[in-house]
C-alpha cells in the first residue's frame, strides 16, 4: 500500500514536470512567434513606405510635365490670338480706306450683303 | 470703267437717299455704322419683299436681254 502511494506521488511529479516542460515549449514557441510576426509586419511597413515615396515622386513627375505642356499650349494659344487681333485690325484699316475711297459701292455692296441674308432667311422661315 | 461703276454706284444712292443730306460726308465720317445700317437695311428687305424684287429684276434682264437681241438681228425674233 505504501509502495503504490510511492509510485502514484512519482507519477504526480512526473506529470507535473512534463506540463511545465511542455508549457515552456509553448511559451517560447509562441514567442518566437510573435517575433516573426513582429519582423513580418516591420518589413512590410516599410515596403510600404518606399511604395508611398516612389508614387510621391512619380506624380511629382507628372504634374511638372502636364504643367509644362500647360505652358507652352496657353503659350501657343495667345500667340494666335495676337496674330488673329493683328490680322482682323488690318483688315478694319482696309474696310475703313475703301469705305473712305469709294462710299457709294461700299454701302451698295453692304445693302446686296444683308439683302442676300434676308433672302435665305426669308426662305427658311417659310419652309 | 471702274470710275464709270463708282459714279452708277453713287447715283442709286442719290436717288435713294434724300437730297438735303450729305451721305457721302457721313458714311466717310461713320464706315462701321453706316455698313452696319446698309446691311439691316438689305436684310430687312430682304426678308419682306426679296422674293418680289429677285422676280421683278429676272423680268427686267430678261427684258432687256430679249430687246438687245432683237437689236442685233435687226427683227423681233424674241
Amino acid at each position: 500500500m505504501a509502495e503504490n502511494v510511492k509510485h502514484i506521488d512519482e507519477a504526480k511529479e512526473k506529470a507535473k514536470q512534463a506540463a511545465e516542460a511542455t508549457g515552456k515549449a509553448v511559451q517560447e514557441r509562441l514567442q518566437t512567434a510573435r517575433e516573426k510576426f513582429s519582423e513580418v509586419a516591420d518589413s512590410l511597413g516599410k515596403g510600404a513606405g518606399t511604395a508611398s515615396t516612389k508614387v510621391k515622386e512619380k506624380a511629382g513627375q507628372v504634374s511638372t510635365a502636364a504643367r509644362e505642356r500647360y505652358g507652352v499650349a496657353a503659350e501657343r494659344a495667345k500667340q494666335g490670338y495676337d496674330k488673329a487681333r493683328k490680322d482682323l485690325d488690318h483688315l478694319t484699316q482696309d474696310v475703313n480706306e475703301y469705305v473712305r475711297d469709294n462710299p457709294g459701292k461700299a454701302v451698295l455692296i453692304a445693302a446686296g450683303i444683308g439683302f442676300l441674308i434676308g433672302l435665305i432667311f426669308r426662305g427658311r422661315s417659310h419652309d | 470703267m471702274s470710275a464709270e461703276r463708282d459714279n452708277l454706284a453713287d447715283e442709286l444712292v442719290d436717288q435713294l437717299v434724300a437730297t438735303d443730306l450729305d451721305w457721302r460726308d457721313v458714311v466717310r465720317s461713320y464706315p462701321k455704322t453706316s455698313l452696319a445700317l446698309a446691311v439691316v437695311g438689305g436684310f430687312a428687305l430682304g426678308r419682306a419683299r426679296g422674293t418680289t424684287i429677285v422676280a421683278a429684276l429676272a423680268t427686267h434682264t430678261a427684258d432687256t436681254l430679249a430687246s438687245n437681241i432683237n437689236e442685233f438681228l435687226g427683227d423681233e425674233v424674241l
